[in-house]
């Protein structure tokens, strides 16, 4: 079975203080340290697994970005991906799920594939649009939140489990090829080891460009954008808010006289 | 010059700091100190997976074959989240891999280097006696007498790291009492099991998970095979071990050093007296400075001797100096930790008491100050003073 995983270089700002940059579309990241997209890391954990369970099969990993996503392809390359390509062009910057989903699509489209992985979410925007995205430009099935996936006949047939809300799986039987946005949880990520690392250190990264993928500038980026960023702002203290002050007992006291006054009580 | 680390370097720092992470959290090293005297299987077992024994082992052993550099990388991690798993993971590649891939035959190497690389076996190493380590020539009484195509040894090592738990000793005894000392040791491996080994452990301050001991050998006999380089060449095998191994303890050092910065800082971010936090009083900065500046010089000194030892080049008077600066940085850190901490710092549910315990250790093993003083300065021509 051939798979192909999508991969996402993201700042980790969980334990972090975020502040927005000047140019007020981006957050200052000079001090964030970056890795790979959490789901993202599930996902290529997930196409590593199915190709040891298998016993054949290649995993390629993909990532749109600059030279720095090299650190997280390498690493899943190391964790014991075959081949990788880079998508890196001007003409990609600022573009939303769905143009970064044209360009994926637009690589994949030149590889033979039976199931691309992508992950369900990412970290740093959140719109969660690439794997459907991606399914639709494919023109092919597919299924996001997946936490299980199991293979009923190599390049034919699956079935997944998607989670629901409160922990419910929804079992489907889905056709290949497809994509799947897989979801944290879904097994337990390994690490890297030293031997893989460095066989990683070796390995070839093929870079495309937008018009190596025979896309148009127009096409992508934000040009072929149909969500733009205007700008980012902090949530504005709102005028219904009121702040009480005083010592403990005075506020409390203060509280419990308004909750009472508005009837929540 | 080039300060930064190759691709292949910075995936090796990722993939340890996750590790890290999400197996070495505080709630388990602090288990760790509280129960155990030594990491359990289940540790080494992951750590083997990353391929941790085997860095420095060459490729046709089953090893990765890198350098000192790289196995700084990967140390630098550990000792950060816990010195304790650091110096008990440490004791194997440094005391079992390092001299067997130096000094080891052909069939010593076939015999332990795959063994070490997959974690399978643990070693430590038995130089210190009763009567003193710094004066180690002085000291040994230790004997290996030849007896048809076996040695047998007779004596006592004291805080020995690991060897309840090892499988193999790198002992090293006398093995021509006539010679001038430093021409008549040897170096064996020596099966842990053996007939006539005892080993006690005993009961010290800090890095508690990684217990030390004391060896008594009563009449154990071990095969000239085991052997290990050229009879009565010992003392020159087992410096090419302690050079290295300072690098090493120097890390260990580090570790501790950044662990009680890391720890310091974050409180004095969030502790507030006189309404504001303490760390916005310029005394409370400045001790996080000086640690901050100490912790800079030790690092650089560290990979540095590290570097010199990958190029092949003298670093025994650099690694020297790194132990000293380093163990100094993980001083200044434990000792300015308990003060930013004030009386938190002195109770058990705070980890700097932890620092505070374990840096301890690293002021004079494997070397104590005054005996690496002693060294550097007859590095520049003074007369011997010792
Ligand atoms: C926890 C722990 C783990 C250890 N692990 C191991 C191990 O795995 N294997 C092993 O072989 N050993 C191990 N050691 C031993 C360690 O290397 C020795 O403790 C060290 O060499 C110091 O020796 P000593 O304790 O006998 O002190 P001594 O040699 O008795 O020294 C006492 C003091 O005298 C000073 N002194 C001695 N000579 C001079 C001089 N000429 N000039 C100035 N000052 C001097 C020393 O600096 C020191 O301050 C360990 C020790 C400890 C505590
Ligand atoms: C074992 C023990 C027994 C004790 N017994 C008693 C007892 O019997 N009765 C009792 O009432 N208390 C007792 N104490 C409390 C003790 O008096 C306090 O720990 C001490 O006053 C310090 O306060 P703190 O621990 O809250 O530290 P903090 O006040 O939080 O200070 C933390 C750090 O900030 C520094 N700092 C604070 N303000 C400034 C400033 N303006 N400029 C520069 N640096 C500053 C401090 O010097 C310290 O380094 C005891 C404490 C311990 C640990």
């Amino acid at each position: 079975m051939k798979m192909v995983v999508c991969v996402k270089r993201v700042p980790d700002t969980a334990e972090s203080e975020v502040h927005i940059d000047a140019s007020g579309k981006d957050i200052d990241k000079s001090r964030l340290s970056f890795g790979i997209n959490e789901c993202d890391n599930y996902a290529v954990e997930e196409a590593i697994q199915i190709k040891e369970r298998l016993g054949e099969g290649t995993v390629t990993v993909i990532s749109l970005g600059d030279k720095d996503s090299d650190e997280v392809i390498r690493m899943a390359l190391a964790k014991g991906g075959d081949e990788a390509i880079r998508l890196e062009d001007e003409a990609f910057k600022g573009g939303d799920g769905l143009a970064v989903a044209k360009a994926l699509a637009a690589a994949i489209k030149g590889l033979e594939y039976d199931i691309v992985f992508t992950g369900a979410l990412a970290d740093d925007d959140g719109y969660g649009v690439v794997p459907a995205a991606l399914g639709e430009l494919l023109g092919v099935p597919h299924a996001t939140y997946v936490k299980k996936v199991e293979i009923l006949e190599p390049g034919k047939r699956a079935k997944v489990g998607r989670e629901l809300e409160g922990g419910l799986l929804e079992f489907l039987e889905i056709d290949l090829p497809c994509v799947l946005g897989i979801q944290t949880g879904i097994n337990e990520p390994r690490y890297a080891s030293f031997k893989g690392i460095k066989q990683a250190a070796k390995k070839e990264i093929a870079i495309k460009s937008a018009a190596d993928l025979g896309l148009d500038a127009s096409e992508v980026g934000e040009a072929g954008s149909w969500a733009v960023l205007e700008q980012f702002t902090p949530p504005v203290v709102g005028e219904m808010a009121e702040i009480l002050e005083g010592e403990p007992d005075e506020t409390a006291a203060k509280l419990a006289a308004i909750l009472k006054e508005k009837g929540l009580v | 010059m080039d300060f930064m680390l190759t691709d292949e370097q910075k995936l090796l720092r990722d993939t340890f700091r996750e590790f890290c992470q999400k197996e070495l959290t505080r709630e388990y090293v602090r288990w760790l100190d509280e129960n155990c005297d030594f990491p359990p299987e289940d540790l080494v077992e992951k750590l083997a997976a990353l391929g941790f024994f085997g860095i420095s082992i060459p490729e046709e052993y089953g090893g990765a074959g890198a350098g000192m550099f790289d196995f700084c990388v990967a140390a630098e991690e550990l000792a950060t989240s816990s010195v304790a798993v650091a110096i008990s993971m440490g004791l194997t590649p440094a005391f079992g891999g390092r001299p067997i891939a130096e000094l080891g035959t052909e069939e010593q190497k076939r015999e332990h280097l795959p063994r070490i690389a997959e974690g399978k076996e643990k070693w430590c190493m038995a130089l210190t006696e009763p009567a003193g380590g710094t004066d180690i020539l002085g000291a040994i009484a230790t004997t290996a007498e030849r007896d048809g195509d076996e040695y047998v040894v007779n004596g006592s090592k004291m805080f020995i790291s690991g060897a309840h738990v090892a499988d193999y000793i790198l002992l090293i005894a006398i093995t021509d009492k006539g010679a001038k000392r430093s021409r008549g040791l040897s170096v064996f491996i020596v099966d842990a099991r053996s007939p006539g080994i005892t080993v006690n452990l005993i009961e010290k301050v800090g890095i508690h998970a990684c217990g030390t001991t004391e060896i008594h050998f009563d009449e154990v006999r071990v095969p000239a095979g085991n052997l290990l380089g050229t009879e009565n060449m010992g003392w020159y095998h087992i410096l090419g071990t302690l050079n290295p191994e300072r690098i090493g303890t120097s890390m260990l050092s580090l570790g501790i050093a950044k662990a009680a910065f890391n720890d310091a800082l974050q409180y004095a971010k969030e502790r507030v007296a006189f309404g504001k936090p303490i760390g916005q009083f310029q005394v409370i900065q400045h001790y996080l400075a000086d640690i901050a500046i100490e912790i800079e010089n030790a690092r650089n000194l560290i990979y540095k001797c590290a570097w010199l030892c990958d190029a092949g080049e003298r670093y025994d008077v650099e690694a020297t100096m790194a132990k000293i600066v380093a163990c100094r940085a993980s001083e200044k850190a434990a000792l300015y930790g308990m003060e930013i901490f004030g009386g938190y710092g002195f109770t058990m549910e705070y980890d700097m008491q932890r620092h505070f315990r374990d840096y301890k250790q690293m002021m004079f093993s494997p070397i104590s100050d005054e005996m690496s003083k002693n060294y550097i300065a007859q590095s520049y021509g003074l007369p011997k003073s010792y």
